[in-house]
């Protein structure tokens, strides 16, 4: 049954104290919460930290979350920036992860290899909002409406922040057939 | 619309043509992309520029991790001495303090009172005896 409620009516069992329905509202999100929050820190035990702070939050300060105000999604991510920010204002997060080359399709040219390996460093060097933006729109595929909303900005400064991040990664990568 | 300027509508927009917006200027860059070789290949390479990034942002699998959060939330927090010290001794006795204190400085004032009533009376005494002594004389 409570996987057919809605995250918003499984919020309202959570404000109750129901630890059933706190399960299914991690279940449904944990993933992607981690792979958002893993791809802001690149960090392994930083980010399941961040994560599970999160979902803490949510249960200890349920009774916070206002149904109509904000998507509890939103909320959801809101916390985890709002964490992640203050470890990078630590700066405990140290950066260590690496890439597995063998999800690359074995198609890949050695080239594109290359450009796997600077786009990841090239990502990390991002100023932090570009790097949310560019992670929430182009990895998670939310909207720019979305972003914004867990940004608490509009939709026009996430378009320019998107824009700006794309065309970092295009300069420092070298990509741009308007200057062959 | 030129290539340097359809190449900053896709760098706002994006690479999937089917999102970008039905302005002028989203007309115009469809237009082009019809029109022009090099259009078509700068988006190309921003599309496999993109999906490439995919890959470098590539997440593992966090082991265990549901089960962790699940054990927080229904454990209660380990309470070890620190916590009995804090809430059983430390906070009383921090909130009794400014009482003992004024407790003790009352005694200590209320003693150095009697300390001077006493000087004044011996000195009463002193000056009586001498009063006694020049009578005499």
């Amino acid at each position: 049954m409570k996987q057919n409620d809605s995250d918003a009516a499984l919020m309202l069992k959570v404000q109750e104290g129901n630890a059933e329905a706190f399960e299914e509202l991690m279940h449904r999100h944990v993933r992607q919460l981690h792979a958002y929050v893993f791809r802001l820190c690149q960090n392994t035990s930083e980010s399941e930290e961040i994560v599970q702070e999160a979902f803490m939050r949510v249960w200890s300060r349920a009774k916070t979350w206002v149904p109509r105000r904000v998507k509890f999604t939103t909320w959801l991510f809101q916390i985890a920036r709002n964490l992640c920010i203050d470890r990078f204002r630590k700066q405990t997060a140290k950066l260590d992860s690496s890439i597995d080359l063998d999800l690359i399709p074995d198609a890949s040219t050695n080239r594109d290899k290359e450009l796997v390996l600077a786009l990841h460093q090239v990502v990390q060097e991002l100023p932090e909002r570009q790097r949310t933006a560019l992670v929430l729109s182009q990895i998670e595929g939310w909207t720019q409406s979305e972003v914004a909303e867990v940004m608490k900005s509009t939709v026009e400064a996430v378009e320019s922040l998107i824009a700006r991040a794309r065309r970092t990664l295009r300069t420092k990568l070298q990509v741009s057939p308007t200057k062959n | 619309m030129n290539h340097e300027s359809f190449q900053s509508f896709v760098d706002r927009h994006g690479t999937d043509e089917s999102l970008w917006p039905d302005t002028t200027e989203g007309k115009e860059a469809r237009q082009l992309l019809e029109q022009s070789d090099l259009a078509q290949k700068i988006l190309g390479e921003n599309k496999r520029l993109f999906q490439l990034l995919e890959f470098a942002m590539s997440v593992p699998h966090p082991v265990g991790l549901e089960q962790r959060i699940l054990r927080r939330v229904t454990t209660p927090p380990e309470r070890n001495w620190t916590h009995f010290l804090a809430s059983w001794i430390l906070k009383p006795a921090l909130v009794a303090l400014p009482l003992v204190l004024g407790f003790v400085l009352g005694l200590t004032s209320t003693d150095s009172s009697v300390f001077v009533e006493n000087e004044i009376t011996a000195t009463q005494f002193d000056d009586h005896s001498d009063l006694l002594a020049i009578s005499d004389e």
